[in-house]
């Protein structure tokens, strides 16, 4: 099991809405793997101060940290939700971005 | 509070019994009172000139209905801005018969709604704790003039109902000409005569 | 179908001018996401799981070519190339730009359309029978009245700011097409003892978390009341709906609460005050609204020789004819119904290429005109049968002719855990195999009348209460499961489901539908339908080959 304290940072971009992780250098990045790992609880608060940052300066809305299991190449998030956040629609079409996180 | 009534910005000369006995109180004082003082005061508080009723989201507007004829003011609260039961409050008592007082809207309030809560009946506002008094005033204009006509009827033409513009059900621009039902009568046109001339269709 | 004239087209530019000065707030810092959302949500913009989300009303479904060439356009350069009809005959948009949704909303303003009141806690979208005008068991064209019932609710300034949503449905058919008893508020029209024409007034219906059968409280109102009846409930609702728990809120938990009579009597005494004033609907102006709905000019036909020598000639032909078309008032005339629902396939979605080709195909044999049905399908309601083999070869070369309607495959389900920020479990996907399971044309016939509907959470967009199979999505520490109901019904005999045992893991799903159908193939009598086998046998057969006998 992974520790519950391993968690990123997520919002969705003020402009168009894209979903976006917060990462080491305070940059809002589209890509999962480049996000920021909070490993204890002042890493968590820090997030959450630059989040609240961003939604102040009008960059993200709905900042969220949520739950990962670190893997040796990239974190895997541990809710289904937040997998399928990451990697698009399951539904199997061509629809979905090609961005490729998680 | 400060007070934006029908657009303008006004002082709020209301004062609330706040337990008081009525009868230590000058008969000039605007007195605004709760139904439950209203209904147990009784006689007591027909000396005021000026008497008002402040209701709860909750309370029921038609048991008011001989009261109302008397009162100059009904103030309702939205305890939050998406507490849509003063809307309703606001039209059963604009409607009730002989009443020609105030509804003033208190409470949490978006500028947004403005023009709902106008076209509901009421005509003043309490600005909230926050608002830049002005801003709100020119708000009230602003959203009033959004639109041109509405498609139905509301009962925020009482205030200008000079003319013998017949009810119209669904819609439409002011002019007295639109036969169509599903028709209203936008306010704050400065002359529906010749906004009339202009849409006509 | 209706056409805006100078005061349509005014009102709606002017409230998508007012969703741009709320954009433009937002973006300079005026306001903040808190007091932004109910804005934006009132003009039909959520923030979901990936992206923003626009919904598009659809008026009682019902479409021109232009406007779907516009919905086509709209896809392709704001979004991504597609679009998503929904149960309540509207259309998502699943990744436009907050900063473009203005733009879109003036781009729908020029051919009619709008987001108006396609969320938010007053009067939506009003759905009404996708057969409007054209069925052979019709009574009135009930998008006469949902037009009215549009125009009086838009912007309706003392019912913006409801308990909950709600959602209002009309149909003018013997049949009920609309599920009009799972509405906030369903109308039916009736004729009373002197062949007048009316509604039986059904309020309280709703699915959700609390599924319950709509209860008519009025047998008959006269036409001409209309709005002044539904201003009575609205108002009832309104002041009496409960705001302390938003499961709680519908109108059907306060007339679960009331009870019917007092309810009832509270509605009837404020009608009482106000029928017969404003709101009475004077004759002239039903026939202004009526006059925009007159039905095209059809001349009755004899059967049409080409078309059954193209039946037997073509068995796909006459397969999907057997599932696809549904009898016209007009004889030598056809419903036809366009399956968004391919093996495999996404219900209800359609790319702009599939938009484009079914207005072509519109303007070529039905008037230019497009339904949507509350089970995610399209509708061309007057083609004459000598076209149909025509058309059908249309469908086929835009890959829309999959023969389905009404059979197992042809499924409801709701965005899900893809795309809906609310959901605890995919419902495409589950869709998707289901509906590759069972690709064989000749089973799914064979099969025969069923529904199956999926919802991804409990607040059941999917309509799974009302699905002869419901599937529920549900989370289980982290993982999908699936409960299954059956003997859910929409039409006439509405019916919640009842759930069949415990839920099954999402890898089971397919397995147990199979199971079921197969229980039904077993102890269906004759041509029994689905429905009809469970209403006899109830579930316990069903519960017995799915879960043992334990």
């Amino acid at each position: 099991m992974a520790k519950i304290s391993h968690q990123i940072m997520t919002a969705n971009r003020l402009e168009d809405g894209v979903v976006v992780y917060l990462d080491a250098q305070e940059r809002w990045v589209e890509n999962l793997s480049a996000a920021a790992i909070a490993e204890t609880k002042a890493d968590a608060k820090f997030l959450t101060a630059r989040a609240a940052v961003a939604v102040g300066e009008r960059r993200v809305v709905g900042p969220y940290l949520f739950p990962v299991e670190p893997g040796a190449a990239r974190a895997r998030p541990l809710s289904q939700r937040e997998h399928i956040r990451a990697l698009g629609p399951t539904v199997g079409t061509d629809f979905s971005d090609s961005r490729t996180g998680g | 509070m400060a007070l934006v009534k029908n657009g303008l910005v006004v002082d709020d000369l209301w004062e609330s019994l706040d337990g008081r006995d009525p009868d230590t109180i000058d008969a000039k004082t605007a007195l605004l009172v709760s139904p439950a003082e209203l209904s147990a005061l009784g006689q007591r508080l027909s000396r005021f000139g000026q008497l008002g009723v402040a209701l709860a989201p909750a309370d029921d507007v038609r048991p008011l209905a001989e009261d109302l004829k008397r009162l100059a003011l009904v103030a309702l609260t939205l305890p939050k801005f998406n507490d849509g039961r003063a809307f309703s409050q606001a039209r059963l008592v604009r409607e009730a018969d002989g009443f020609k007082g105030e509804i003033r809207a208190t409470g949490h309030i978006l500028r947004d709604q403005l023009n709902f809560l106008r076209r509901s009946g009421v005509d003043t506002i309490e600005v909230p704790d926050d608002g830049d008094v002005d801003s709100w005033a020119r708000a009230w204009d602003a959203e009033a003039r959004r639109f041109r006509g509405y498609y139905q009827t509301a009962v925020d033409h009482h205030s200008n109902r000079a003319s013998s513009t017949p009810p119209t059900v669904l819609r439409r621009w002011t002019a007295p000409t639109a036969v169509s039902v599903l028709a209203t009568n936008a306010i704050v046109i400065q002359d529906a005569t010749s906004y009339a001339g202009a849409w006509a269709y | 179908m209706y056409a805006y004239d100078d005061f349509d087209h005014a009102f709606v530019r002017e409230r998508a001018n007012e969703f741009r000065e709320q954009v433009a707030r937002r973006l300079a810092g005026e306001l903040t996401e808190d007091e932004f959302k109910p804005l934006r949500l009132m003009n039909g913009l959520y923030l979901q799981l990936h992206a923003y989300m626009l919904r598009v009303a659809i008026p009682y479904g019902t479409l021109s070519s232009a406007q779907m060439r516009r919905l086509a356009v709209i896809a392709r350069r704001w979004d991504r190339g597609y679009g998503h009809f929904t149960t309540r005959q509207n259309i998502q948009f699943n990744w436009p730009k907050l900063v473009d949704t203005p733009d879109i909303l003036d781009s729908l303003a020029e051919v009619e359309m709008h987001a108006i009141q396609t969320s938010g806690n007053c009067i939506r979208n009003v759905t009404a029978d996708p057969f409007s005008g054209a069925a052979a068991d019709e009574i009135e064209d009930s998008r006469v009245w949902a037009e009215i019932i549009r125009q009086w609710s838009t912007l309706h300034p003392e019912f913006t700011f409801l308990p909950r949503k709600f959602k209002i449905a009309v149909t003018g058919a013997e049949s009920n097409r609309t599920a009009v008893k799972f509405h906030d508020i369903g109308l039916r029209m009736r004729r009373n003892g002197a062949d007048e024409i009316g509604f039986e007034v059904i309020v309280g219906g709703g699915q959700g978390r609390t599924p319950i059968v709509g209860t008519t409280i009025r047998e008959f109102l006269p036409k001409q009341h209309l709005l002044s009846y539904l201003e009575a409930v609205l108002r009832t609702y309104n002041l009496l709906g409960r705001r302390d728990n938003l499961y709680k809120a519908r109108i059907k938990i306060l007339l679960a609460e009331t009870g019917v009579e007092a309810f009832t009597d509270a509605v009837e005494a404020e009608w009482e005050r106000i029928r017969g004033g404003a709101l009475t609907l004077p004759e002239d102006e039903i026939r202004r609204i009526e006059a925009h709905f007159a039905p095209p000019l059809l001349v009755a036909a004899s059967p049409d020789q080409a078309f059954a020598e193209a039946k037997r000639a073509q068995p796909d032909f006459a397969a999907w004819c057997r599932s696809n078309l549904f009898a016209h008032r007009v004889p030598g005339h056809a419903i036809v119904t366009i399956s968004l629902k391919p093996s495999g396939g996404i219900p209800g979605d359609a790319t702009a290429e599939q938009m484009e080709a079914v207005a072509d195909l519109a303007d070529r044999f039905s008037h230019g005109e497009i339904r949507v049905t509350h089970e995610q399908n399209l509708v061309l309601a007057d083609v004459r049968e000598a076209d149909l083999f025509t058309l059908w070869q249309g469908l086929v070369a835009a890959e829309l002719a999959t023969a389905n309607i009404g059979l197992i495959s042809d499924i409801i389900a709701c965005p899900g855990l893809d795309y809906c920020n609310l959901a605890n479990a995919r419902a495409i996907p589950v869709a998707q195999r289901i509906s590759r399971h069972f690709s064989d044309p000749a089973l799914v016939e064979e099969i025969g009348p069923i529904t199956l509907n999926i919802s991804g959470c409990i607040n059941a967009c999917g309509h799974h209460h009302a699905g002869h199979i419901g599937i529920l999505g549900v989370d289980k520490h982290g993982e999908e499961f699936y409960q299954i109901t059956l003997g859910g019904a929409a039409d006439d005999d509405a019916t919640v489901g009842r759930i069949l045992g415990p839920s099954v893991p999402y890898d089971g799903v397919v397995e147990a539908v199979e199971n079921v159908i197969q229980t039904y193939r077993n102890i269906r009598t004759g041509d029994e339908r689905f429905i009809d086998t469970v209403r006899r046998a109830g579930i316990n057969p069903f519960k017995e080959a799915l879960y043992g006998t334990r």
